[in-house]
């Protein structure tokens, strides 16, 4: 599985990469993008089987770029791994068509949790 | 606009709790309350700051440290290992206002249960010791140790002209 990775900091990406291995989840490949607007290039490019979307960044919103894919029929699989995780915003991300929403500060666990039904 | 968002002690008390669910979860470093003595010089201090508002107002959240403080922080935050190469600057800086990022986002659950309403998060920036002290009214700061290093959070609250 292709997996790809939408955040601002390149450091959340990496411990991001590292905490799904973490949660048992190997032998699937990165893809990586600083924004939304790089992540719907890396879509045409990379063709990713999973997206995990920051909601603030700079550009393009992690809920711009899926609402974004959803007007152009691309029904990729996708959830928020963000800091915003409040009831409301849960409910904009559903709404949008996001499958979940990774609250930070995660654990292990909360990715298994996501995870486990939309990966191998 | 409620009266208990104009309140910055309000919003440190929020970002003090946002800081220990972090240092906890996300660093594994206990969140010290105490005052590191001697406190660090507002020249000293370097770290990131975001913005959150609220109907009329706009709230600075800050988080400073030294640089060993801010390098030990990122080392907990990346979890290298003691013999891993300490990262770069740039990785640092990044680290920092991915911290801030968080705890915004920590703070913004607070005040939602505190004082419901829309919160809206900006975009991290860094933030200087110079730029976050002094003791007007809509400023309040508290200094605290983070896995034995010095940390200080602020909160700036303006009203924004609409």
């Amino acid at each position: 599985m292709k997996i790809l990775v939408v955040d601002d900091s390149a450091a959340m990406r990496m411990i991001v990469m590292r905490t799904i291995r973490m949660a048992g989840f190997t032998g699937h490949t990165f893809v990586e993008a600083g924004n939304g607007l790089e992540g719907l290039d890396m879509v045409e490019t990379a063709r990713p089987d999973l997206i995990l979307l920051d909601w603030n960044m700079p550009k393009m919103t992690g809920l711009e770029m899926l609402t974004r894919l959803k007007e152009q029929g691309k029904d990729i699989p996708a959830g928020f791994v963000t800091s915003e995780g409040t009831p409301e915003m849960r409910q904009r991300a559903s709404d949008a068509g996001a499958l979940f929403l990774i609250n930070k500060p995660f654990t292990v666990e909360s990715f298994q949790m996501a995870l486990e039904m939309v990966m191998p | 606009m409620s009266d208990l968002t104009s309140t910055p002690s309000l919003w440190l008390e929020a970002l003090v709790g946002a800081l220990d669910e972090f240092a906890l979860v996300a660093l594994g470093l206990e969140c010290d309350a105490s005052a590191p003595k001697p406190a660090p010089t507002n020249a000293d201090l370097l770290g990131a700051s975001v913005d959150i508002t609220t109907g009329d107002v706009s709230v600075r959240l800050g988080f400073l440290s030294t640089a060993e403080g801010r390098l030990a922080i990122t080392r907990a935050f990346l979890a290298f290992g003691p013999d891993e190469e300490a990262p770069p600057e740039e990785l640092v800086q990044d680290v920092i206002r991915e911290i801030i990022n968080v705890l915004a986002g920590g703070v913004k659950q607070r005040m939602t249960d505190t004082a419901p309403g829309d919160f809206w998060l900006g975009i991290p920036h860094e933030l200087s010791g110079m730029s976050a002290s002094g003791t007007a009214k809509n400023l309040a700061s508290t200094e605290l140790k983070l896995g034995g290093v010095p940390a200080r959070l602020v909160t700036i609250l303006e009203h924004r002209v609409t």
